[in-house]
């Protein structure tokens, strides 16, 4: 494989790159190897290997960048590009038919332990229409990742495969800042084939610790475990969700709008030497358009009343417009492709925003897979579904070209 | 010259106007979309519509 640690991802003279015609079942074959390949997030090399591999056998310049993006520059009017990793989860690969029966399952195996997974080209999985791909990341997103490296060699445009996106989004922020920007980014996220994502909530972490001299628990004296317990409430209270007070659940239409607290991490106790009794709080908040990290910083500091709140980097919320040149070719895609198109905002935040944030041009999120499988222990994609993701950005690609 | 599809008024397209197109209907506000243009056919413009994580 090429490596070139001072590439900067544009095309070297601007010529046109060669496209090159991908089979139905080899792009079957691309995605069920590359789910069938664990790829969590640090882990991404034997996955980011076989992608590679694929635009090496198509005659396209590739190489693994220095955080290990897969990059492969080629006509930069639109850009594919979509992550390699996936949340950690041993979901058993198989493919399956209409009724739920394996098919070819004794060639497409869980491969957690091992490095040969192969998968026959003449293979019933490889052209059955209600083919079901299970596996760790078929939704999220290895399917939206192959589907846009297939769609790259066939129309000659750009490719990443990025790292990390799960935990740090490394991979995005290498990106952004090692390559010029292309005319348009597509970001490849499970919408489902007939959708189009157009924004996401922006995102800062934020980390609360406190801490109070050891008492008898018969003292009424609030300690540092009570004092996190109400910290979080008073902040969940200052962002109050139309649900009323610190709700926060996500059923509500306009929870886009609204910023969402959630705590993910509590470490509180008597410290080891008997003398403090400490708290510590990870939260997170999902930050809306038009609201920025310092009003969210403002807010906490405000019902702030003991303790220390440390903010991390913020990622800032991302909207598109649908009257876009991009919003306009994936709904006639989607159409030809013979759906009813639809637009998605969603309430979390993606490598999307990183892109919209770095890069003065339009950016969307595109993608085969229901997205409510994302993480889940039964995550499964239609490969039909995959078929026509492939179609529709391989007509989105000629259309901007 | 096509019509609202929500209100039935006139809407003009521009001579450039291509599929996939989001229009506005000028007399009730109604933003549309261009199926095709020969002969025209607008269709109501999908709304955004809200979804859980990535």
């Amino acid at each position: 494989m090429m490596t070139n640690a001072d590439a900067t991802g544009a095309t070297a003279d601007g010529s046109a790159v060669a496209t090159s015609e991908v089979s139905t079942a080899e792009a079957r074959e691309l995605v069920a190897d590359l789910v069938a390949t664990p790829s969590p997030s640090g882990e991404e090399a034997a996955a980011a290997e076989r992608l590679a591999a694929f635009f090496e056998s198509h005659d396209r310049e590739v190489w693994l960048d220095d955080v290990g993006n897969v990059r492969a520059p080629a006509d930069d009017a639109l850009l594919f590009t979509s992550h390699v990793d996936t949340v950690p989860g041993d979901v058993p690969t198989c493919i399956t038919d209409a009724d739920a029966n394996l098919t070819d399952a004794e060639t497409v195996v869980n491969d957690a332990g091992g490095d040969d997974v192969t998968l026959p080209t003449d293979g019933t999985a490889l052209v059955d229409d209600d083919a079901t791909l299970w596996g760790r990341g078929s939704v999220d997103a290895t399917g939206p990742l192959a589907a846009m490296a297939v769609a790259a060699v066939e129309t000659g445009v750009s490719f990443v495969g990025v790292v990390s996106e799960e935990t740090t989004s490394a991979g995005a922020h290498h990106l952004v800042a090692d390559r010029d920007a292309p005319d348009v980014v597509v970001n490849g996220e499970p919408s489902g084939w007939s959708a189009l994502t157009l924004g996401y909530r922006g995102f800062v972490a934020a980390t609360y610790e406190v801490a109070t001299e050891a008492a008898h628990s018969s003292l009424p004296d609030l300690n540092a475990v009570e004092h996190a317990t109400a910290w979080v409430e008073d902040v969940k209270d200052a962002f109050e969700s139309p649900l009323g007070p610190g709700a926060n659940a996500c059923d509500d239409p306009s929870v886009f709008d609204t910023v969402t607290v959630k705590p993910v991490m509590v470490d509180a106790g008597t410290e080891p030497g008997g003398n403090a009794v400490t708290a510590e709080v990870d939260c997170q908040f999902r930050i809306p358009p038009g609201t920025d990290a310092d009003d969210i910083e403002a807010t906490v500091d405000a019902v702030t009343q003991r303790g220390v709140v440390e903010f991390g980097d913020a990622i800032p919320a991302h909207i598109a417009s649908p009257r876009t040149e991009l919003g306009r070719a994936f709904r006639t895609a989607i159409r030809a492709a013979g759906g009813s198109p639809s637009l998605l905002r969603k309430t979390g935040t993606a490598d999307a925003n990183l892109y919209d944030a770095a890069w003065d041009c339009p950016v969307a999120t595109y993608g085969p897979g229901d997205s409510t499988l994302d993480h889940s222990p039964d995550e499964h994609l239609a490969l039909a579904d995959y078929d026509r993701a492939v179609a529709v950005l391989e007509s989105v690609a000629s259309d901007l070209q | 010259m096509t019509t609202c599809t929500e209100c039935g008024a006139d809407v003009a397209l521009h001579d450039d106007a291509e599929a996939g197109e989001i229009v506005d209907c000028t007399t009730c506000g109604a933003e549309l979309e261009v199926i095709d243009v020969s002969p025209p056919v607008l269709e109501k413009a999908p709304e955004l519509e809200e979804d859980w994580g990535e």
